[in-house]
């Protein structure tokens, strides 16, 4: 097979090594620069929301349900609020902090999945077991229900986005630490006298982030998708905090101003389909092999 | 002579799923004096390095027991290893999974040169030198070489700790003749200068034959001829020695398959 | 004992190497690592490459397939069927290798999955490409498990590659390699991790493939007595260029380059057989 899930890769490690160059790379295609330029400028604009912003995204000042015009680029909604500020403004809620989400993700579901991984045993049993109970559930309902029952607020939604997506970071962690830490430069490195954990962070981390950092950027596409529907439905951003899944819930409430929901819904598409054109270009710079690990997704 | 490691009736199995459980060394006693080189040889999964592993304290012994220099060998596993034990230093059998891919070579020679005792016995660019490699490798990364080049830069690292005992896992094997017969001397030198030990493991008959005063033949985990070089060589006793010896194909050009 | 007669002029179905160059970097910094490589492996032959270690005999392998490094320059021809590989299309290489062209990796650990048996490994690319059903292609998977001399071949396709020790693996990837039926091998350095005797059985193998199925090998090793032993040609290569190439026979008795005689003569028991054992010998030849 050499040629099988590895069209005949050379030496796992050499790719693995090789993947600081192929990064690069894969950067390289079109689809992925479009994807960093969108990144990009939206958290610039997140970053300069209070200062760009034509008006007070909370203040009531202006008339209400005004549609586009050279005043209010993108309309007024249902209170009187300029849309563009609030979509400027709510970019902090709806990007900024499902991106924090995933990265705390990342790091609870990494430290967790090492050490089940490494340590093995009872710890292993443990994490892997409590894992095995949030798959057990459909990602989307377990983050509601959890989101309901600890009371609408964006702190309990992202605290339930938490709950149900380290399980799969985890995982990938676990199965690349376990081969890894086979490896015998990490056994050549405990018999110079590394204790179990240097060997953890020296040796066998750095092999292996590569995939599970991939995952998490194709993560963030859903982890945006995610936390606007729970605030679409009333269990994420609680008014008047601008949110654009909250918005969208406006937009849908007062059909005839379609201005309301379509404008935060093309910044949620952009914004996702940016992220996922990003991860997907990194995951084609991976190692096939590892690359299999990054098949899941954790939301 | 002093005995610096005593194997006694080791034996070391491996769980396989759905079978009974693997006898990979079985009931070895061996016992290597210091300045001594000891060439183990055998065949293809006989069980030389289960064997190695065990010395290193990577595996577990279902019965018997290593001792090296009055210190009792037990499984490292999730510790931080005895200092005492450090003096075991290991050449590993694949070099392209001996290195880690992410830190330059100087970096990783350098963790050999910190548990030398003796801090100044080598530095990194004589090592490089020592192995044939140009200085310049310092800075590099594993993926930027050679198979052959990257089981001199082990070789490299494990001599840099200054070790008491060196076991080789076929630590030369992907290298050509001449640089074999240099590297082999290099490691066998150092051995005896520093007054350590060193136990060569090789598939190869001739390749022990220049390096090894003493040679153990391996076959099915059990260690079934052991005597001087030369003697095994020119004389040897089991049917399995004899067969090693004649497979050995000849370098004369014409195209006749050995064995 | 049958002596193999140094083969006939290629026929056709190999590959061609033409001026092959590579260098990794760029403006004067560039490393050259091949330095105009041209070398013929005809169909029904074995070619062996020897040279030094670092002479970039596994990258010129590693080339053949499109493997290089992502940063590396390639000039040159490498031609098999009518095209120059170097122009192919990344898909079109793909399904080339593994299928026509296979290799056998001077790492046997960098062609297997960690994760997946090796019954699973070596043959999802068999049933991709033939729609043979499972128990077909596991059951040619046994038989080519047993070829290459792997002991318990059934129980080996339930494994995993780190249950395997460093000469089983190798093996294991051998028959990776030509599970497929590949018409070009490229077997780099395919027995360093083997005693003597299973060498032995391996290099049989490797000539009854190209003999009966006309295979074209590459035979990359530094061992000159493998390659004496079953090389057709021999070419040595030295910082990345091919220094001396002809019949096996003149390469290694008559050596022209110095590089080569210099090879040669560090052999440890120069070239002589180490004393011949007692009749119990089991070293009669085929
Ligand atoms: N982790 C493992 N699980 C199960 N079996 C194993 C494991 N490691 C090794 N084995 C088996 O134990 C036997 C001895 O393996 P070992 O690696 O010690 O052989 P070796 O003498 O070093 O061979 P080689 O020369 O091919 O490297 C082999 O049959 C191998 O298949
Ligand atoms: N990614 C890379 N970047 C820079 N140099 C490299 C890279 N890969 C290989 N090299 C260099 O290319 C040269 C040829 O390497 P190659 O692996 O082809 O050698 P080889 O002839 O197969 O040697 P060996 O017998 O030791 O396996 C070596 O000097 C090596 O240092
Ligand atoms: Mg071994
Ligand atoms: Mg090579």
């Amino acid at each position: 097979m050499s040629q099988t899930t590895a069209p005949a890769q050379p030496d796992v490690l050499a790719v693995a090594a090789r993947r600081r160059m192929r990064f690069p790379v894969a950067l390289r295609n079109p689809l992925a620069i479009t994807g960093t330029a969108i990144i990009v400028i939206w958290l610039l604009l997140a970053l300069l929301a209070p200062m760009i912003s034509p008006a007070d995204p909370l203040a009531q000042d202006f008339d209400r349900l005004q549609p586009p015009s050279a005043a209010h680029l993108f309309g007024t909604d249902q209170l009187g609020r300029d849309v563009l500020s609030r979509v400027l403004d709510g970019a902090r809620v709806s990007i900024i902090l499902p991106l924090l989400l995933v990265v705390s993700s990342l790091f609870v579901g990494t430290i967790a999945g090492s050490i089940a991984g490494y340590f093995g045993k009872v710890a292993d049993e443990v994490i892997m077991r409590i894992a095995d109970l949030v798959f057990a559930f459909p990602t989307i309902i377990l983050a509601m229900v959890i989101a309901a029952s600890l009371g609408p607020s964006l702190t309990n939604a992202v605290i339930a986005m938490l709950i149900v997506s380290w399980p799969a970071y985890a995982r990938v962690t676990r199965s690349l630490v376990v081969v890894a830490s086979r490896s015998e430069y990490v056994v050549a490195g405990r018999l110079l006298g590394n204790s179990p954990l240097t060997s953890l962070g020296k040796d066998i981390l750095p092999n292996i982030i590569a995939p599970v950092v991939v995952l998490a950027t194709l993560d963030v596409g859903t982890a945006i998708l995610l936390l606007a529907g729970l605030s679409f439905l009333g269990l994420g951003a609680v008014p008047p905090t601008p949110d654009w899944g909250a918005m969208v819930s406006d937009g849908v409430q007062n059909f005839s101003s379609w201005w309301i929901s379509v404008f935060p819904g093309l910044a949620i598409l952009t914004v996702v389909l940016a992220f996922n054109f990003l991860g997907d270009a990194l995951r084609d710079g991976l190692d096939p092999r590892t690359a299999d690990a990054v098949k899941g997704r954790a939301l | 002579m002093t005995s610096l490691l005593e194997l006694d009736s080791v034996k070391v199995s491996y769980r396989v799923a759905g079978k009974p459980r693997l006898v990979a060394v079985d009931d070895v006693s061996l016992s290597l004096g210091t300045r001594q080189v000891l060439g183990l040889v055998g065949e293809s999964g006989c069980g030389k390095s289960t064997l190695a592993r065990a010395i290193c304290g990577l595996e577990g012994l279902d019965s018997g027991s290593i001792t090296f220099d009055g210190t009792p060998v037990t499984r490292l596993g999730m510790r931080t290893r005895d200092r005492k034990l450090l003096r075991i230093q290991m050449v590993f059998q694949n070099p392209y999974a001996s290195l880690n891919p992410r830190r330059t070579i100087g970096k990783q020679i350098e963790d050999g040169l910190k548990v030398n005792p003796d801090r100044s016995a080598w530095t990194v660019p004589d090592l490089l030198a020592h192995v044939e490699l140009d200085a310049s490798a310092r800075t590099r990364f594993p993926h930027q070489f050679s198979g052959g080049q990257r089981q001199r830069i082990a070789i490299a690292r494990a001599i840099a700790s200054g070790p008491d005992l060196l076991v080789g896992d076929e630590p030369i094997a992907s290298l050509d003749a001449s640089l074999q017969a240099r590297v082999a001397g290099l490691m066998r030198n150092l051995a005896l200068e520093t007054g350590a030990s060193l136990l060569f493991i090789s598939h190869d008959l001739s390749v022990v034959r220049v390096i090894a005063d003493d040679v153990a033949v391996m076959s099915r985990g059990k260690i079934v001829e052991r005597g001087d070089v030369n003697e095994v060589w020119s004389n040897p006793q089991q049917p399995y020695t004899q067969q090693l010896l004649s497979a050995i194909p000849k370098v004369d050009g014409l195209g006749i398959l050995p064995g | 004992m049958s002596v193999i007669p140094a083969s006939q002029p290629a026929a056709s179905g190999g590959l061609s190497i033409r001026d092959l160059t590579l260098s990794i970097g760029r403006g004067d910094k560039a490393k050259r690592i091949l330095r105009g490589i041209s070398l013929d492996i005809p169909a029904g032959q074995i070619t062996g490459l020897a040279g030094e270690s670092g002479s970039g005999k596994t990258m010129t392998g590693m080339t053949v397939l499109g493997l290089q490094p992502a940063q590396a320059t390639v000039g040159g021809v490498i031609e098999f069927d009518g095209r120059n590989l170097l122009e192919l299309p990344t898909k079109k290489l793909n399904t080339l290798r593994g299928n026509d062209i296979a290799m056998v990796f001077q790492d046997p650990t960098s062609s297997l999955h960690p994760m997946l048996s090796i019954g699973s490994q070596l043959t999802d690319h068999l049933r991709q490409h033939t729609g043979m059903s499972k128990r077909e292609a596991l059951e040619r998977a046994r038989v080519v498990l047993e070829q290459v001399k792997v002991p318990d071949p059934a129980g080996a396709l339930k494994k995993y590659p780190h249950q395997f020790s460093g000469g089983q693996l190798q093996r294991v990837a051998i028959a990776s390699a030509i599970m497929c039926s590949p018409s070009v091998l490229i077997a780099d350095e395919p027995t360093t991790a083997l005693d003597v005797t299973v060498q032995a059985g391996i290099l049989r193998l490797l000539r009854e493939l190209c003999d009966d199925l006309g295979l074209a090998i590459l035979l990359v090793t530094h061992d000159l007595g493998v390659m004496s032993a079953l090389a057709d040609t021999i070419a040595v290569m030295r910082e990345g260029e091919i220094v001396e190439h002809g019949d096996r026979f003149q390469v290694i008795t008559a050596p022209r380059d110095p590089y080569t005689k210099a090879l040669i003569d560090a052999l440890p028991h120069d070239g002589s057989a180490p004393t011949a054992p007692d009749s119990t010998s089991t070293g009669d030849a085929s």
